[in-house]
């Protein structure tokens, strides 16, 4: 049998997915990444490999990169979401003569916050590109969680509620949920770059 | 006191302390995941090993790696007399919890 056209009996040849290898020394810092990267495959190859055959490998491996992008921007990325998911939960509860000042704060403070993720991030790793990853992953789990509040909410409450619904639908509806994190994207990984470039000259100045 | 250790990073100190010389990041992976009989995540065990070594309970040093590694280095670590210590307290404070009281506790809650 063969998987991604490699026989599942060579696992001391096997490789994981390349982009995950690619991806995996930037979540760490450049003493930590021959290592880390060593141990994973060294697993990879001699226990999951040839126990689970090569597919299951391939998603073991992407799972322990995960695990490493999650520790680097679960805190920023819950962050995001209590602000993106407060500001909706007090729209829809209390809605504002005006949205202004609530629109304000939130854009705001999430442009901060992905700039600081950024510069966090690569500070840590010393790489300027850790700045992208932790920003893009910050958003990802941002909106995801937002997106499970929201669907919460409108199971629970807006659906029954005319007056709530109406202006759920007025204020950009499941459009906004879906669409709007794709349209940020760009601008996430501008952020996410300048961060990374000033965490990484923080981190050079502290080696130094 | 010193180090009020989680059970975690006991796992993770005890799993260096029975390996002994051969106690590098994938080789604890795996106690650490034998002796919770659970699923551990490699970033878990990192991020463990990096807080005590910058909490001084261990320290590493490289070695050479092997060809199933593709040749990359290995990080070996060693407990510290801290890191003893820790581990020491660790055990105390358990036993005095249980003092007294008999293992398994029968009976209903």
């Amino acid at each position: 049998m063969t998987t991604n056209g490699r026989p599942a009996s060579s696992s001391e040849f096997a490789k994981p997915p390349r982009w995950a290898m690619a991806v995996l020394p930037l979540l760490l810092r450049s003493e930590e990444a021959e290592t880390v990267t060593g141990d994973l495959i060294e697993e990879y190859r001699d226990t999951v490999y040839p126990a689970s055959g090569a597919l299951r490998a391939d998603i073991w491996f992407i799972r322990q990169v995960a695990g490493f992008a999650w520790r680097t921007a679960a805190g920023w990325g819950l962050l995001l979401a209590a602000f993106i998911s407060g500001r909706f939960l007090l729209d829809t509860f209390a809605p504002p003569a005006s949205y202004f000042a609530r629109s304000f704060f939130t854009t705001w403070s999430s442009v901060l916050l992905y700039l600081l993720a950024g510069a966090w991030a690569a500070r840590k790793t010393g790489h300027a590109r850790t700045g992208i990853l932790a920003a893009v992953a910050s958003h990802a789990i941002g909106w995801i969680v937002n997106a499970a509040i929201t669907a919460a909410v409108f199971v629970g409450v807006i659906r029954q509620e005319p007056a709530m619904l109406t202006l759920f639908r007025e204020t950009g509806g499941w459009g906004e949920q879906w669409f709007l994190p794709l349209m940020l994207l760009p601008f996430v990984l501008v952020l996410g770059s300048i961060g990374g470039v000033v965490g990484r000259s923080i981190s050079g100045r502290a080696r130094a | 006191m010193a180090d009020v250790l989680g059970a975690f990073e006991q796992s993770v100190l005890l799993a260096i302390v029975r390996l002994k010389d051969d106690a590098y990041g994938r080789a604890i992976l795996k106690e650490v995941k034998l002796r919770l009989e659970r699923d551990v995540a490699a970033g878990a065990v990192h991020a463990t090993l990096v807080r005590l070594e910058e909490r001084g309970l261990l320290t590493s040093r490289l070695g050479p790696g092997t060809d199933i590694r593709g040749g990359r280095a290995r990080r070996f670590y060693r407990l510290e007399p801290a890191g003893r210590r820790a581990l020491n307290d660790a055990r105390e404070a358990i036993d005095n919890l249980w003092q007294g009281l008999k293992w398994p506790l029968k009976g209903h809650a």
